[in-house]
């Protein structure tokens, strides 16, 4: 390693886990601002920038756990997944599952179980600002596949398009934690489990609930489930569901065998 | 050397009209306003990482803006004196954008972001050494020869200074745009933070700045922490910072001037009006040259 190299290592291993190790301070000058001080400064920036990020991503979760706690919690997770992305609106993918180990390990979180799926929410609905939505099925394509092809069809869900689940009532948590009124349709809240998506309509995130067969197609799709596969689901008429989901855009292709339509 | 660029004929695309005047940065609270007023701003520049987008509104904002404004795009992610290899990742990123847009330029900082992977966000100074200087100088290069042009690179404020520093920041940064064969963008607020910080001397600073490199100006206020200060973004200019960009002008007439403004953003007006007090600068700057001509 070159003495650069080994300079920049110690800098942002320093600044990331926020250290203050003897032999980079002895690469410091001392004057005006001393070393320590000159360090901090960096530290000081990286943690804000985290903090901001954070908070603009996550703010129903803000607002639950109170700004002190979750700078805390911040801190925490810069140091378990310190950034891998020059782009700050990529961070914070992994939140909801320090937060799953928050919940289980801390004293303090009895009691926010729901927690885990309102970050999953609202990471979901951060990136959705961000994902394309376009629509690339060709229809043409598809109706020209011969039938003893068609057991070979995998349909690909629209980028933009996350599927949750969850016990709790997290999307009227969210919504009376956040400043943004998400568009939904009107649900009741279920006494065992809540189907939703989140996907982009007219470039902007939308929420909408399902019902739980829609949740159990759309989960298969996503898992690659070939279409005769899709026809044998109990239940579900998948001759009914298919031009709901192609005309709603949750499915935005089809690839047949390793070729990609 | 950066292999020369599709020519504006082969690829359709208008000639675009060389930017010129006092600019803004844009920022997300105001685009929505700039789009529907359009109010009479020269030129914008936008933080290039806040446009990159699989999808969605930004996209569609940033073509609407293209649209109504001449625009250069200034990135933070190059990472240029990192002994890591250039992101190509990113640099296509930024490339792709140059490709469906009309950009006129591209700016990044003379610092590292990232080692091994990892990100600062933040802007990291470098001892001033010849292995530094080298360092600058491949990923410069091997940015443009992505980019298809030459890149501008501006100077940093800096908190840090290190043992291992074998020379001036200006010298520095001489050695590095001679050789990259790359445009400066001097940021005068960085300039005086580093001269409040460090002491560097902003006399000599600017005197040996290389004239012909430099294709912009940044100008942006600082925040005042007692034994150092901030280059927050957060204020107004400083009258210090104005009257070293009165000093400046006057070897770099016509250059064009950004104010950048990042945190506790203002109203739009507040931007305007910071414009408007450098284009006074600029234009009382000319008329006292044409009189000493004349």
């Amino acid at each position: 390693m070159s003495s650069l190299e080994q300079l920049q290592h110690d800098f942002i291993h320093n600044i990331v886990n926020d250290k203050n190790n003897q032999g980079f301070l002895s690469e410091l000058k001392t004057e005006k601002i001393p070393p320590e001080l000159q360090l901090s400064i960096y530290q000081r920036n990286l943690s804000g920038s985290i903090q901001k990020t954070l908070q603009q991503v996550y703010p129903a979760c803000l607002s639950i756990l109170g700004e002190d706690f979750f700078h805390t919690l911040c801190y925490k997770y810069q140091n378990l997944y310190p950034s891998l992305d020059s782009n700050l609106n990529n961070y914070g993918n992994y939140f909801n599952t320090m937060l799953l180990g928050e919940c289980s390990e801390n004293t303090k979180l009895l009691g926010f179980e729901y927690l885990h799926d309102l970050a999953l929410l609202e990471w979901h609905w951060h990136t959705c600002y961000y994902s394309s939505s376009v629509i690339t099925f060709d229809f043409t394509s598809f109706s020209k596949i011969p039938e003893n092809q068609q057991s070979k069809i995998i349909f690909n869900l629209n980028k933009s398009l996350s599927i949750h689940t969850s016990i709790f009532p997290v999307i009227d948590i969210w919504k009376d934690n956040t400043i943004e009124i998400p568009t939904t349709n009107e649900y009741t809240t279920p006494d065992n489990s809540l189907y939703f998506c989140i996907y982009q309509r007219a470039l902007t995130p939308t929420l909408e609930i399902i019902d739980r067969n829609t949740y159990k197609i759309l989960t298969a799709i996503k898992d690659k489930t070939d279409l005769q596969s899709l026809c044998h689901f109990d239940d579900i008429d998948i001759n009914q569901a298919l031009p709901n989901l192609l005309q709603k855009g949750w499915i935005s292709g089809f690839s047949l065998l390793d070729k990609a339509c | 050397m950066f292999k020369q660029a599709i020519s504006h004929e082969v690829c359709n695309k208008p000639i675009p009209e060389p930017i010129s005047g006092v600019g803004i940065g844009l920022r997300s609270p105001h685009i929505h306003q700039i789009l529907s007023e359009r109010p009479a701003i020269p030129w914008l520049e936008l933080l290039a990482d806040n446009h990159i987008a699989d999808g969605g509104l930004i996209p569609a904002q940033l073509n609407a803006i293209c649209e109504h404004y001449p625009v250069t795009l200034h990135s933070v992610g190059l990472s240029l004196g990192s002994t890591d290899p250039v992101n190509i990742n990113y640099l296509n990123k930024l490339k792709q954008l140059k490709n469906d847009h009309t950009i006129h330029w591209l700016s990044d900082h003379l610092c590292f972001t990232s080692h091994n992977g990892i990100q600062s966000h933040d802007l990291l100074p470098v001892p001033y050494t010849e292995q530094s200087i080298q360092t600058f100088v491949d990923n410069i290069s091997r940015a443009q020869d992505i980019w298809g042009d030459k890149i501008l690179v501006e100077n940093v404020s800096n908190y840090m200074s290190f043992n291992a520093s074998e020379m001036s920041e200006i010298d520095f940064i001489n050695e590095i745009v001679s050789r990259a064969d790359c445009h400066l963008l001097v940021d005068v607020n960085n300039l005086y933070v580093n001269h409040i910080n460090h002491a560097v001397d902003t006399t000599d600073f600017i005197s040996k700045l290389p004239t012909k490199r430099v294709k912009e100006i940044h100008l942006a206020g600082y925040e005042d922490h007692g034994n150092y200060i901030l280059d927050a973004h957060n204020n107004p200019v400083s009258d210090s910072v104005w009257q070293l960009y009165t000093q400046l002008i006057q070897i770099l007439p016509n250059t064009p001037t950004l104010i950048e403004w990042d945190n506790n953003i203002p109203d739009l007006d507040v931007l305007l009006n910071e414009a408007s007090i450098a284009e006074s600068i600029c234009h009382q700057t000319n008329r006292h040259e044409q009189y000493v001509i004349t």
